[in-house]
């Protein structure tokens, strides 16, 4: 099938790419950047590993095009770290063992970033209710939901 | 040296119907010669492979591994783990 | 090891520092099986068969072959023929023969220049089929005019007049268990059923593999064993393992699903057939729940005798297991875990194995044990309830010790159940009150951990930080419970110690991280090899001060003079022996390679809360807590982690988890949407207590950890909705539909 040519914004680079029109935007980051921080764990928009910010938006990039990225700005795991410090989210997950196998983080960091970034006072439920789309299996959530909330307050508390 | 060995009874009728027998062995190997040698029917199943506990301790099987006199050695079915 | 160095208080291990791979896993720079790519690539897909059971007529692969961009397309006809035994179920599992036995069952593979090439190539292959009749579940299958699945495929052990879909049998068992129940006041007996369940490791399975025509190969695949992924190659493909290198990419989960083969002999297989170009294969979501895992499905018999007082006096049980269609299934596990907690004067176990159209089960975290918990647990529970008896102190007059005999033989050394049981009961969780439409349930799991063959190194670097290789890839933060006890061993920071999971060339044969063995076995090893060179360099410092080697002692990072008379001497630190490596003899490293033993058994016991909708048949669960005794917990964090992960999985598998089939024999929930596994907001926090009873056989008391935890929670559970709503469901997953009737009709038809 022939490619179309896609400029998009990954992360504050300004990124060219040639996309199957088949292709997911999670196949064009992985496969035609580089970027295999987000991970593909169903493909159908059931777990969450693909998580991305996709104009502001909070989406399974397994779910978009790879050519509707055209004129986007998109955001990833890649992209979460500040130059020289780790996000807060990703400082607390590392303290706080609130990863296992690693695999479903990236997405989880996502999305966690999206929920903290617009209320930075989420309760307990709201947390649970918000990362009910991403899926992982290793950790029972418990570890999870306690950095996002520490996480919170930690940047309530810096506010 | 005298070791008792425990076998599962699904075993006995392999064994003339005991389930536990007192055999000589020194090793883990001499012990295995021993129950093809004197039972020829438990072959295939210590062929399929097979765990042991050895005074209470489960281990994978060596051949080398000597035996304490008197020594009380269960057969079990290969142990999977996830 | 003496009781007070178990005792001892450690100065690392016990802290929760980072893992040392934390970093590349918060930013996305760790690698996982599907993360790589290599010039020249094709990608593969796998064709599946569309029926549970089938004779394949043919396969024309004439226009697919044709499509601009097809490389190579390998059927059955690729591989080996002449290999018999367990090799030829692996293989037959592989990619079908004559026959395809399950709904997902590979038949033939294609490699191409992209993906979406390599799937319209797969739907061009033309099969020709003779559907078969299938069968699925176990009752069914063990009925001897069930239709045969495989022929012959029952074993020496299996007794005259069988279904011939039993591929197994065993029975075994302790003292008289007819006096046992004459001796009991009561005597109750139950069935029981379990669906089969997935592990559901978010990562699906992937692999780059590459194999030249002279049969030297590489492979890059996300396992928990990467010499099991060798050996098990080498042996379908009829190659030489030790021609085979294999690199195990980070591991996005594997519960025990990791530790076989699937596409990775298709992906060496397609490899070859193009001319040595690495091939990658990455199973779908759909490909993963279709063809993948999963644990065995049960119906299970038990009866179990007691005193008004409540001792238990004798017990059996009679499980059958469906594993798939090559058998498998974890039956004597699961009898083996079935009395285990308890000390009985009689018991009996009789199990099968048996086969049906399913895919071949795979380890489940504790195989066989939550299914063996949830019978014999549940029916304990109702004994309790039928006497009025406390569910935690009838517990804790049966529960085994040090000592006894288990139920399967083998005498415990120390172990800790009651001390988990008397944590439990003292947990504030036990005695908060509860509402209308509340239960809580009590239930005890058990687990044997595994050692396993084992190959470490270790190896001191120039600027005085440790090197540790092992071979256990890293599910759940190994690498910082091996750097715990390595820098322990040591007497040096934690930040002194890097772990690289090696290759199979880098070491000798390793087990897969499984049976709950990475940190027991690896550190055990880890701290043999570093021992090594801690006498390495006491010789060395010996010969600087020109005493003997015993009058040098270890302490803390520095060797000393053993007492006044070694002489007056400073210490020297680990970073200026190896300063001085090159001059005084060269590097500086140990190894140690074992099949390692003294694993510690594990016991936990859960209690839940639980609230039952009475009009819908939702079951909310309130409160969760898991105590466990760990032996000694290395870094906390990741043991409670273990203990949540698995109480989590227990309770999907109890509330919502299952094999759905239609009539066809094709599995109807082949996603994450419809096979539900638990999401965050189902749930509550997992409380933890670790409790530590030191294993006498680990230089540091390590149990293993991993698979106990998933036991529990199935009993538990359902004890907790018969508490809420006085109905006793036998069956799971207790999916809403089945509750809500069972409450109308006072069963759930188990
Ligand atoms: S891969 Fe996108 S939601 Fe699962
Ligand atoms: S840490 Fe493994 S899936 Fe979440």
């Amino acid at each position: 099938m022939t490619k179309i040519h896609v400029k998009t914004n990954i992360n504050g680079d300004k990124v060219e790419f040639l996309a199957d029109p088949r292709e997911t935007l999670l196949d064009c980051l992985r496969d035609h950047i580089g970027l295999t921080g987000s991970k593909e764990g169903c493909g159908t928009g059931d777990c969450g590993a693909c998580s991305c910010i996709f104009d502001g938006d909070l989406v399974s990039s397994c779910l978009v095009l790879g050519v509707e990225a055209e004129g986007k700005s998109i955001e990833t795991i890649e992209g979460m770290a500040g130059e020289k410090e780790l996000h807060p989210l990703q400082k607390k997950f590392i303290e706080m063992a609130a990863l296992q196998c690693g695999f479903c983080t990236p997405g989880i960091l996502i999305a966690a970033k999206a929920l903290l970034d617009r209320n930075n006072d989420p309760t307990e439920s709201e947390v649970r209710y918000w990362l009910a789309g991403n899926l992982c299996r290793c950790t029972g959530y418990d570890k999870i939901i306690k950095a996002v909330m520490e996480t919170a307050r930690d940047i309530r508390e810096t506010a | 040296m005298a070791v008792k060995v425990y076998l599962w009874s699904s075993l006995k009728k392999f064994t003339n119907d005991q389930d536990i027998l007192t055999l000589e062995a020194k090793s883990i190997g001499e012990l295995l010669g021993v129950l093809e040698r004197d039972f020829p029917g438990l072959k295939p199943f210590l062929d399929g492979g097979i765990s042991f506990a050895i005074n209470g301790e489960l281990s994978n099987p060596n051949s080398n591994e000597l035996l304490p006199d008197g020594a009380e050695i269960y057969l079990m079915q290969k142990l999977k783990g996830g | 090891m003496a009781k007070d160095e178990l005792a001892k208080e450690f100065k690392y291990i016990g802290t929760r520092p980072d893992r040392p791979d934390g970093f590349d896993k918060v930013t996305g720079k760790a690698k996982y099986g599907a993360d790589v790519a290599a010039v020249g690539m094709l990608h593969g897909a796998v064709l599946r068969s569309p029926y549970a059971h089938a004779r394949i007529k043919s396969i024309n692969f004439e226009k697919a072959a044709k499509l601009d961009g097809v490389k190579a397309i390998v059927t059955r006809d690729d591989f080996p023929v002449g290999i018999d035994g367990d090799t030829l179920k692996l293989l037959e599992n592989t990619i079908a023969g004559e026959f395809a036995y399950y709904d997902g069952h590979a038949i033939a593979a294609v490699a191409a220049t992209s993906v979406h090439i390599a799937k319209e190539a797969i739907n061009e292959i033309e099969v020709e089929y003779e559907v078969l009749p299938h069968v699925i579940d176990v009752d069914e299958a063990i009925k001897p005019e069930a239709p045969v699945v495989r022929e012959n495929a029952g074993d020496f052990s299996v007794p005259e007049g069988c279904s011939p879909n039993v591929a197994s049998y065993i029975e075994f068992g302790i003292g008289d268990i007819n006096s046992g129940f004459d001796k009991a006041d009561l005597v109750k007996s139950g069935r029981f059923k379990t669906e089969a369940a997935h592990q559901g490791y978010i990562e699906p399975h992937a692999c780059m593999a590459q194999l030249d025509h002279d049969g030297q190969g590489e492979m890059w695949v996300c396992t928990q064993g990467h010499w099991y992924i060798r050996q098990m190659c080498a042996s379908v493909l009829g190659l030489e393992a030790s021609k085979l290198c294999v690199t195990p990419s980070e591991i996005g989960g594997g519960f025990g699903g990791k530790t076989t083969i699937f596409i990775e002999p298709l992906a060496l297989a397609l490899s070859k057939k193009s001319g040595g170009r690495p091939v990658k294969i990455v199973m779908s979501r759909a490909e993963v729940l279709r063809a993948t895992g999963p644990t065995a499905s049960a119906s299970m018999d038990v009866k179990i005798g007691i005193t008004k007082d409540g001792y238990l006096t004798s017990g059996l049980v009679e499980f059958r297991m469906q594993g798939g269609a090559f058998g498998g299934s974890p039956v004597s596990e699961a009898l083996q875990c079935a009395f285990a907690s308890y000390n009985m004067p009689a018991v009996h176990h009789i199990g099968y194995d048996i086969l049906a159209n399913r895919p071949r089960a795979a380890a489940y975290r504790a195989p066989g044990s939550p299914m063996a918990a949830f019978a014999v647990e549940s029916l304990i529970d109702e004994i309790c309830t039928d006497l009025n008896l406390d569910p935690i102190d009838v517990r804790l007059k049966n529960a085994v010790k040090e000592g006894d005999k288990s139920s399967y033989g083998p005498k415990f050394k120390k172990i800790g159940l009651i001390e988990t049981l008397e944590a439990t009961k003292d947990h504030p969780n036990y005695s908060i009150s509860l509402g209308d439409n509340q239960g809580r349930g009590v239930a005890a799991g058990y687990w044997m951990n595994h050692g396993g063959e084992t190959s470490v190194s270790v190896s001191l670097a120039e600027d005085g930080s440790v090197n540790v290789t092992v071979g256990t890839p890293d599910i759940g933060g190994s690498r910082a419970s091996i750097a715990l006890m390595t820098a322990e061993t040591y007497g040096i920071p934690y930040n002194s110690v890097r772990v690289n999971i090696a290759e199979t060339g880098a070491l000798g044969f390793n087990e897969p991280t499984h049976g709950s063995r990475a940190t027991l076995a690896s550190g055990k090893a880890v701290y043999e090899a570093a021992n090594q060179t801690i006498s390495e360099m006491c010789k060395r410092v010996a010969k600087k001060w020109q005493i003997d080697p015993d009058a040098v002692l270890w302490d803390n990072g520095y060797a000393k003079p053993a007492g006044p008379n070694a002489g007056d001497f400073s210490p020297i630190s680990i970073k200026q022996i190896a300063s001085e490596m090159d001059q005084t003899g060269g590097p500086i490293a140990g190894h140690h390679e074992a099949s390692i033993r003294g694993v510690g058994h594990s016991f936990g016991v859960h209690i839940a809360d639980v609230e039952v909708d009475p009009e819908t048949g939702r079951i909310t669960v309130l409160r969760y807590l898991v105590a466990q005794d760990a032996g000694r917990a290395i870094h906390p964090s990741y043991v409670e982690g273990q203990f949540q992960g698995g109480a989590v999985q227990g309770i999907g598998w109890a509330l919502n988890e299952e094999y759905v089939y239609g009539t066809d024999g094709c599995l109807q929930n082949a996603a994450f949407l419809d096979y539900r596994i638990p999401v965050a907001s189902d749930l509550p926090n997992i409380d933890t207590v670790i409790v530590e009873v030191p294993n006498p056989d680990h230089p540091f008391g390590v149990r293993g950890v991993g698979e106990t935890g998933i036991a529990p929670p199935l009993p538990a559970l359902a004890n907790a909705v018969a508490a809420a709503t006085n109905v006793r469901l036998r069956s799971l997953p207790m999916s809403p539909a089945k509750v809500l009737k069972a409450i109308k009709t006072g069963s759930d038809g188990c």
